[in-house]
């Protein structure tokens, strides 16, 4: 594993996002951030061409990288309002994952995106192509997280 | 009881006259095709393309001993095995065929011995489970047990208890999408398809009362090796309180910790995508550990050979 000490991002990166990453001069974990692969088709663009050190993965391995101790900080791109933070699909998950695991999370202003124009809506279909023939679908896009 | 679910994945390998017959599990659920084995070097190719897994990787050994073993040198076969995938135990998997070989004498006859124990064993296993998990539960599972979900749902109705299942997609060789709930929807038991992220949410929604998962390897001493995102339900479970079950079978003596992780190509990570629009410096390991702090009880295939 070439990963140590790196910082996860989770949600959409905003301008911002990107130069308070590349304020940190660490590596940068891309998540897949599914159903939309807004990690790939929003913040892996944005990381690319701010020309910051990555590592792509899938969500599901986030829980093996924080038990091998390869994350040094999590940045989640949110919404917060009175004390509420709302974050796209999966952000309590990376939420409580890292503070299980004592690492500490950053709070940053999610970028703006137009989901509409993503090809996924939800786990029935992996970049457009659908990957199940029949059966009950998912659940909401946003997640909120009490703060 | 009678099961009357005949998913193909309960049997993903089998053997018809000198030729294996593998299931391809990558095509699945749009085509269902097989994937005909005469020599041990296409057994090798399919292990290493994840044609099958789990048990069918088993059945794959098997039948490969069988077959393709000169002087009866399963050991060899299996440094092979785990050549391609190193984190799987071929080494146990072939002394238990020797040392049922050693009372039948006989290769065949060991391999049938051990399927059909197997399928009782596993039977029981998920009769088992079904005495232990209350009525109404709502199971979260990740990756596929090869039909034994099947087996738990008709055990668990057989009790008059109620159940549903959440399914983690399972990124990025989407095992859950593409074989547990489709095995789980042909059979019209209730399911729901997830992003592996969503499980959180779900978790502190009360919507999942309970997590099972298969394993691929096990220690005595606690803690089990299991598909990508293992580790982080049960650590999930943990903090909600919801009982974490992995079905569990040959644990040895060994330190969890100190098994292999085996990391797969990363170009795999996009292999449902267009890989070369998107290839990228990625990180895909194939299993993760998970401690037994996290472990609420394994469930044990008991299976006397």
């Amino acid at each position: 594993m070439n990963i140590d000490k790196a910082v996860l991002i989770w949600g959409p990166v905003s301008k911002e996002g990107v130069e308070y990453l590349r304020f940190q001069r660490r590596q940068v974990i891309i998540c897949e951030n599914r159903p939309y692969l807004l990690g790939l088709k929003h913040n892996k663009p944005l990381i690319e061409e701010a020309k910051l050190r990555f590592t792509y993965c899938t969500d599901n391995t986030i829980g093996h990288l924080l038990y091998k101790k390869a994350v040094r900080e999590a940045v989640l791109f949110c919404e917060k309002q009175d004390g509420v933070i709302k974050g796209l699909s999966g952000s309590l998950y990376v939420w409580l994952l890292a503070r299980i695991h004592h690492i500490p999370v950053k709070l940053l202003q999610e970028g703006e995106v137009d989901l509409e124009g993503f090809l996924d809506k939800d786990a029935g279909t992996l970049d457009g192509k659908k990957v199940v023939k029949k059966g009950l679908i998912g659940h909401p896009a946003y997640e909120t997280i009490e703060g | 009881m009678d099961y009357p679910a005949k998913s193909p994945l309960l049997f993903p390998v089998t053997l018809k006259n000198s030729s294996i017959i593998v299931l391809d599990e990558t095509i699945l659920p749009f085509e269902e095709e097989y994937i005909e084995v005469r020599d041990l070097e296409k057994a090798l190719w399919v292990l290493k393309e994840m044609k099958t897994r789990s048990l069918g990787q088993v059945l794959l050994f098997f039948y490969s001993c069988l077959l393709f073993a000169e002087g009866k040198d399963f050991n060899l076969i299996a440094e092979k095995f785990k050549k391609e995938r190193p984190t799987f135990d071929f080494i146990t998997i072939s002394e238990i065929l020797k040392r049922i070989n050693n009372f039948t004498k006989d290769t065949r006859k060991s391999v049938e011995m051990f399927v059909a124990k197997f399928d009782a064993a596993r039977k029981q296993r998920a009769e088992r489970l079904a005495e232990m998990l209350p009525d109404l539960s709502k199971i979260l599972t990740i990756c596929n047990i090869n039909g034994e979900l099947i087996y738990l749902y008709f055990a668990m109705k057989s009790k008059g208890k109620e159940v549903s299942f959440y399914v983690s997609e399972t990124r990025p060789y989407l095992q859950g999408s593409r074989l547990t709930f489709w095995e789980l929807s042909r059979e019209d038991i209730p399911c729901k398809l997830i992003c592996d992220n969503q499980a959180g949410i779900l978790m502190k929604e009360k919507k999942i009362t309970v997590i099972v998962t298969g394993a691929d390897r096990a220690s005595k001493r606690g803690g089990i090796i299991n598909k990508t995102g293992t580790y982080a339900l049960a650590v999930l479970a943990k903090h909600f309180n919801i009982p974490f079950y992995p079905l569990i079978q040959y644990p040895l003596d060994i330190d969890i910790e100190s098994v292999e992780i085996e990391e797969r190509p990363e170009e795999e990570i996009f292999m449902f995508l267009e890989k070369g629009k998107y290839l990228c410096p990625s990180f895909y390991p194939s299993f993760d550990a998970v401690t037994k702090e996290y472990i609420t009880e394994p469930v044990e295939l008991e299976m006397s050979l």
